[in-house]
């Protein structure tokens, strides 16, 4: 049976449709899972992932069409997750509620953007606590 | 309604007690806010939820509760949350929203 091998990358991509947020919550719990995380640690980590698309879902709403990517990136002590749509935002309000929570629960919350064009929400979550359960 | 949420008018404690279950977010959120506005306006009383079987609110289901909760306070009434489990409780202390609501139980399920 093969191993994380503590290096690797998963890629989801979704509509901009909140149905589909909790797929994403999925994902999440079984990757923090995977890596060893604590029950408090993966709850998290769900629920930043989980407010990145809310936030990304509301504020690109007019592209209903399109699709935003969630993308993985395992390391041996930590997981680090961006949240990218492909089109540029008006205005990145950091005071959005879900901007605060993300910030409350990661160890690490970034905005980055190409010349404008689009929008990452880059957070890493590192592991720390002991699973008693 | 949802099947998110059920209530109940509790007539000799003159409350409604409310209970919330499986996850809310902004799927489901307007729909859990829509049931309990539809609740207030058949009854103004106190509210009690019990979420012992809410596993999981994003910040749109706790803007839900806030808008009821404004309108419980409109009335001079109180809005209670009972059983939390703790990742639910985590993020009602993150909002700083424990500090609007009654809270019953130590957040540990």
């Amino acid at each position: 049976m093969d191993e994380t091998s503590g290096n690797d990358k998963i890629v989801l991509s979704l509509p901009l449709n909140s149905a589909y947020i909790s797929a994403a919550r999925l994902t999440t719990s079984s990757i923090a899972n995977r890596l060893g995380f604590s029950t408090a640690e993966i709850e998290d980590v769900k629920a930043a992932v989980s407010e990145g698309c809310t936030f990304i879902i509301k504020e690109f709403e007019e592209y209903k069409e399109e699709l935003f990517k969630i993308s993985f990136f395992t390391g041996d002590k930590s997981l680090i997750i961006n949240i990218e749509m492909d089109k540029p935002i008006k205005e990145l309000d950091e005071e959005n509620i879900c901007i605060l929570m993300i910030k409350a629960l990661m160890d690490e919350a970034n905005f980055t953007t190409k010349s404008n064009k689009d929008l990452t929400i880059v957070m890493k979550k590192i592991h720390r606590e002991l699973d008693l359960f | 309604m949802t099947e998110n949420i059920s209530y109940k008018d509790n007539i000799e404690a003159k409350k409604w007690e409310v209970e919330l279950t499986g996850e809310i977010d902004i799927f489901n959120s307007e729909d859990v806010k829509a049931a309990l506005l539809e609740m207030l306006s058949e009854k103004e009383q106190d509210v009690h939820i019990d979420c012992s079987a809410l596993s999981y609110i994003d910040s749109t289901g706790l803007s839900a509760l806030v808008a009821i909760l404004k309108k419980v306070k409109a009335y001079s009434g109180e809005v209670t949350l009972k059983n939390l489990l703790p990742n639910v409780f985590k993020v009602i202390k993150i909002t700083n929203l424990d500090k609007l609501f009654i809270i019953e139980g130590d957040g540990n399920g």
